[in-house]
């Protein structure tokens, strides 16, 4: 049972783009709310690839993002940078974090605002992520 | 059947957890706090992990790197975007101005360029000089400035290591790093052994020994750039070095002449050199020679090369003249508690009274007195080439050479045992003990020097039995006697006597040749058909074969 999980936690961790469907938006809402969850730390354990994933980028807050900029690996940063620059994924993104302040209540728009902040934020810092 | 009891036997049968939340042993909350110490116990576990693969990965760009990490730090805080924000707004700037003022604040922080900033705001934004004025000023007041100060100041960079420990680095010059770990004097930087001028033995290579030989060839003191590369480029230890290791060696001594900071690892400690590639060294190892080895754990040579998984090159000791080969290990006298200033004082070679060092110089020192003066030397096998030669210069430099060569070479070559194919192991150095060896070369070293003494009788003796043009005639010209009977030489013993007056033996020698028809006659020494040829006839120095 402490297996199962244990393994369960790995995975949502490491692989959380296999471990959370990716096929519609509302599961791309659920990655989302797991990533907002989690850790600063915990951002770092994700292989490079889930970053090219809308619904872990649609969770990514500031304080995450202010590690993730001290710390994470270049593949890492290169594949948020990536999806950074790609508009189609961003506005995939800000339609998740909307179904997010939705989920909130009405008028609420926390979480685009931290989306927003979160790509100035790799914008100003360009010579970081940039390799 | 009654179903009532059976459902009360059924419901006895449910053994309810504790805590239990009901009938069927389920507590939300339990799971909750179960969940919650496995996830914990996952997240640490990937921490671990995760810093053990990425302890050392390259986290910024190089130019990033490079920067203070304090400044890296205050420039990647999350509050600076909503700081941009203000001042854009303060300002008046569009977005896209706005997004101008990170681009030139990192681009400042790189250069260390802090005077450039009105320059760069005038290159990127178009806006009126006095918003000019206003933006410059409010990133320099709160930004710039900041980044400066923090650029600044002195910093240690830590590296976490693969095992999860944190490297320290700190930036010393040399002299203040060996003061205040004097572990790093021992500390290898080149890889071949090195000689010291007053020292009989190879020393390795170690950051003191190398100081020593400086000072010893240029004195104490400051050294210009020039002097330094003289000794670099032409000493006698330091001619040998190859590219890498003369340039880490090149910092050490600039350190010490100019007080330049190198960077120590404060968990070795050990100076971290970092050897620019050039065409010449391609090929860089650095960890190799940065390793230390403590004068604590002095050990055998061959302890040493298993002990330690270094390359044998690197602490190879040079062949040790056999007669004058310690018994122990190598050893410097050093202590660990020596202070440092004495690694700066011009070295004194001398090893302590009482110690096996000062009793191995004595033994080089009567060998050094005692075997230039001996007239006959027995010289090996190996070194008869360019005795030959000397036979034809005049005898006292022959002498002279043969003796500085027998000092040279005799030690160095092994003694020539007498093989025994019934007993191989007895006498074969190759399979005698250390002890049994040592006991060996001792004796013939005694023996060396007793013979030496005895043999002053002004001859020298060859153990080749071909003679020189020159030999023979001299031979001839001394055992010439006029009248009295021939005495027959034993033919196997070729001793050159030398003259008592050297010019005069080879007026005498020249004055025979030119009497003599041709040294250069040819004869055959043996065979069947000789006899049936008659004598070539020789004319001056040609030789006519047809008969």
């Amino acid at each position: 049972m402490n297996d199962n999980y244990s393994d369960n936690i790995l995975n949502e961790f490491v692989i959380p783009h296999i471990a959370f469907p990716q096929d519609t938006i509302q599961q791309k809402k659920i990655l989302a709310w797991h990533i907002v969850s989690l850790k600063k730390e915990d951002l770092l354990f994700s292989s490079a690839f889930a970053f090219s994933y809308q619904g872990l980028i649609a969770g990514i807050n500031t304080v995450q993002i202010e590690y993730f900029a001290k710390n994470a690996t270049i593949s890492q940063k290169k594949e948020l940078l990536i999806s950074m620059l790609a508009d189609y994924r961003m506005k995939e993104v800000f339609e998740i974090a909307k179904l997010m302040d939705d989920d909130m209540g009405e008028n609420i728009s926390q979480n685009q605002q931290r989306v927003k902040n979160v790509q100035r934020y790799v914008f100003d810092n360009l010579p970081v992520f940039q390799f | 059947m009654d179903t009532n009891n059976l459902y009360q036997s059924n419901n006895n049968m449910m053994t309810p957890s504790t805590n239990a939340g009901g009938v069927f042993g389920y507590d939300v909350e339990e799971k909750k706090k179960e969940i919650e110490k496995i996830t914990q116990e996952v997240r640490e576990e990937l921490m671990n992990k995760w810093k053990k693969t990425y302890a050392n990965a390259q986290i910024f760009p190089a130019a990033i790197e490079s920067m203070h990490p304090e400044a890296v730090d205050f420039l990647l805080n999350f509050k600076l975007v909503s700081v941009y924000d203000a001042i854009a707004k303060q300002a008046g700037l569009d977005s896209v101005g706005r997004n101008f003022l990170p681009e030139i604040v990192w681009q400042i922080a790189q250069s260390k360029n802090w005077n450039a900033l009105d320059q760069m705001l005038e290159e990127k934004i178009q806006l009126v000089h006095s918003v000019h004025v206003m933006v410059a000023n409010l990133l320099q007041e709160n930004i710039v400035s900041k980044i400066k100060v923090l650029s600044e100041k002195p910093y240690a960079k830590k590296i976490v290591s693969s095992s999860g420990v944190s490297k320290k680095e700190v930036q010393l010059a040399i002299a203040d790093a060996l003061l205040k770990y004097p572990e790093i004097a021992q500390q290898i930087v080149t890889s071949e052994s090195i000689k010291l001028q007053f020292s009989p033995i190879l020393m390795r290579p170690s950051i003191k020994n190398w100081i020593s030989d400086f000072h010893g060839a240029m004195g104490a003191g400051k050294h210009s750039p020039i002097d330094r590369g003289n000794f670099l480029f032409h000493s006698e230890n330091a001619k040998k070095l190859n590219a890498i290791d003369r340039q880490k060696l090149g910092m050490i001594l600039k350190s010490l002449d100019e007080q330049t900071p190198l960077k120590i690892d404060e968990h070795g400690p050990a100076v971290v050199f970092e050897v620019v590639p050039t065409a010449k060294n391609e090929q860089i190892q650095l960890p190799a020679n940065n390793q230390m080895i403590q004068s604590e754990d002095v050990l055998p040579e061959r302890d040493v090369f298993a002990s330690r998984s270094l390359p044998e090159r690197e602490i190879s000791v040079p062949k040790i003249p056999t007669a004058i080969a310690p018994k122990a290990p190598i050893k410097e006298p050093v202590s660990m508690s020596e202070k440092a200033e004495s690694f700066f004082s011009v070295p004194n070679s001398k090893p302590p009274i009482g110690s096996e060092h000062f009793n191995e110089q004595k033994v080089v020192e009567v060998e050094k007195k005692e075997i230039p003066l001996p007239k006959e030397i027995f010289a090996p096998a190996n070194v008869q080439a360019p005795i030959q030669n000397i036979a034809t210069i005049s005898p006292a430099t022959a002498v002279r050479t043969v003796e500085q060569q027998s000092v040279q070479k005799t030690p160095i070559s092994q003694p020539s045992v007498e093989k025994n194919p019934a007993a191989p192991t007895q006498n074969d150095p190759n399979f005698m003990s250390d002890d049994m060896l040592y006991q060996m070369m001792q004796e013939r070293a005694q023996k060396n020097v007793v013979k030496s003494k005895n043999n002053l009788s002004g001859k020298i003796s060859f153990s080749s039995p071909q003679k020189f043009a020159v030999e023979k005639e001299k031979k001839s010209v001394m055992g010439k006697p006029v009248a009295a009977p021939v005495q027959k030489q034993p033919e196997q013993k070729q001793t050159v006597q030398a003259h008592p007056d050297p010019k005069q033996s080879m007026l005498k020698t020249a004055s025979i040749n030119s009497q003599k028809s041709s040294p250069f006659h040819i004869k055959p020494s043996s065979g069947s058909y000789v006899h049936n040829l008659s004598e070539p006839k020789v004319e001056k120095n040609m030789v006519d074969l047809r008969g």
